[in-house]
């Protein structure tokens, strides 16, 4: 017997591959990888538009996103506790490395704010250890807020500038003990990377965290979009700042010994004189 | 992501390890997302009308991640670097395969069963048809395309690729998969045996071939 009957279907998938190639460059595969340039998104964007198909298509192809791969990570957690009984081993302790040795990092970070908007948090929990209360950050208060004028991922972000006072808060839904706090951000725009910050918050007997001061004197922050994170964890247990930002970049928001919740604002530049 | 690093993300996967593990969901999610989306898009009509596709793709992706997890994650296991698919392109395959599955038995997840044909089903039941005694309709030889991928696993989907879609020589399919002369014969014959068998079922005249 040859060959005949595979080499129809061989000749027939590459037909299909060209056709679906015609139609779906690969333009298609880097908008779901998020590594469009702005032309291509552009591009690819009005051609969404031009009709139920093509719209259909881009929304088959826009990003899954944070909020998906947190649920997926935590479905097959799910399933390999129902597959496994039995203990599974314990994942290493990330290395924590002290706040203060990393501030010179030069990279900042934005990353995932549709999971964390959406409430997505990603619980994983150790088999002895209970997990640290839930976190809520306070709403910030800046100079003013600005609605309508701006462009509408903007809108609504709390606007302060060199002299303002400054309060961020994140209070534990239940008292607790024996956590520390520290202090991140990252821009909301240009590079995204995760960034030490120098103010350091500090926790009341109850487990509330605070960080409090003048913008410009106690604490400094450029003018610019910024995502101000405050990770609370069991004392020794907060992630190093290159593993959460792998965690948060994933989609996780907390563990059983951490959680990093955050605060968006917008530092005016310093008025001219 | 280089193959070493790849490597090395599976491992500390599949050994627990939740770093590991988000990190290589984030790495393969829009490799699976694309691939279940191009394989939907091309057959929309077999979708059930109304189903948002977004949502589809989104529940289908997920299914392929838990695909690759599932049993002690042994089809994830299954992939080798060294058989020249990378570890994305292997994925690809197990997406694809997935939505077919689902497409056409609306079962959500085909790796719970037996992946496959044994031996023995495509050694005694394959009826001797010349292919040429078949009038196919292209849409008859699509839906066998689409039958043949959903059986075969990602080595042979692989296999088949090399073999009868680039039309390599035996020489490159050696090179290009990692097997022997003897290995790459053997596939051979049973993507032929294969081929036929399914052909044989969806015209009536075979055996039916799934447990399903």
């Amino acid at each position: 017997m040859d060959d005949r009957l595979l080499s129809e279907l061989g000749d027939l998938a590459r037909q299909q591959h060209d056709a679906e190639r015609a139609s779906l460059d690969d333009r298609w595969d880097r908008l779901a990888a998020g590594t469009l340039t702005a032309e291509e998104d552009a591009e690819l964007k009005a051609l969404g538009e031009s009709s139920p198909e093509a719209r259909e298509a881009y929304e088959a192809f826009r990003p899954l996103g944070a909020d998906f791969q947190a649920r997926v990570v935590n479905a097959i957690n799910a399933e390999r506790t129902t597959e496994a009984p039995s203990p599974k081993p314990q994942e290493p302790r990330p290395r924590v490395l002290p706040f203060r040795r990393m501030i010179h990092r030069a990279e900042v970070w934005v990353g995932f704010a549709a999971a964390v908007a959406a409430g997505v948090f990603f619980l994983v929990r150790g088999p002895e250890q209970p997990r640290i209360p839930n976190y809520e950050m306070a709403d910030l208060k800046g100079d003013q807020t600005n609605r309508g004028s701006e462009p509408s991922q903007q809108s609504g972000l709390p606007k302060l500038s060199p002299g303002s006072p400054l309060t961020l808060t994140a209070t534990p839904d239940t008292a607790v003990q024996g956590v520390e706090a520290r202090a991140f951000l990252s821009s909301l725009s240009g590079k995204r990377d995760l960034l030490p910050w120098t103010s350091e918050p500090r926790v009341d007997p109850k487990g509330t965290v605070s960080l409090e001061g003048t913008l410009g004197k106690e604490i400094q922050l450029p003018a610019g979009d910024w995502r101000i994170w405050i990770v609370v964890g069991r004392k020794g247990r907060i992630p190093s700042v290159q593993e959460l930002q792998a965690e948060l970049q994933a989609g996780r928001f907390r563990d059983a010994d951490w959680q990093a919740v955050f605060k968006d604002l917008r530092v005016k530049p310093r008025a001219s004189p | 992501m280089n193959p070493e690093d790849t490597a090395g993300l599976v491992q500390r996967a599949l050994a627990g390890e939740q770093t590991g593990l988000a990190r290589l969901v984030a790495a393969l999610t829009p490799v699976i997302q694309a691939r279940v989306a191009r394989t939907l898009l091309a057959r929309r009509s077999l979708l059930a009308g109304g189903r948002d596709l977004r949502q589809e793709v989104e529940d289908q992706s997920q299914e392929v991640f838990l695909a690759l997890f599932n049993r002690d994650a042994h089809v994830l296991r299954s992939w080798q670097a060294e058989r020249g698919l990378s570890l994305e392109n292997f994925v690809g395959l197990v997406a694809e395969r997935q939505v077919l599955s689902f497409l056409r038995s609306g079962r959500r997840n085909p790796w719970k069963e037996d992946p496959s044909f044994t031996e023995d089903e495509l050694t005694t039941a394959t009826p001797e048809s010349d292919p040429e005694e078949v009038t196919a309709s292209r849409e008859h030889l699509s839906r066998l395309l689409d039958r043949l991928r959903e059986e075969l696993s990602p080595l042979g989907c692989r296999l088949f690729q090399l073999l009868f879609v680039q039309e390599l020589s035996q020489t490159e399919v050696q090179t290009a998969s990692g097997l022997s002369a003897d290995a790459v014969y053997a596939w051979r014959s049973r993507l032929r045996r294969l081929a036929q068998k399914l052909l044989a079922e969806m015209s009536g005249t075979g055996a039916s071939a799934r447990k399903t």
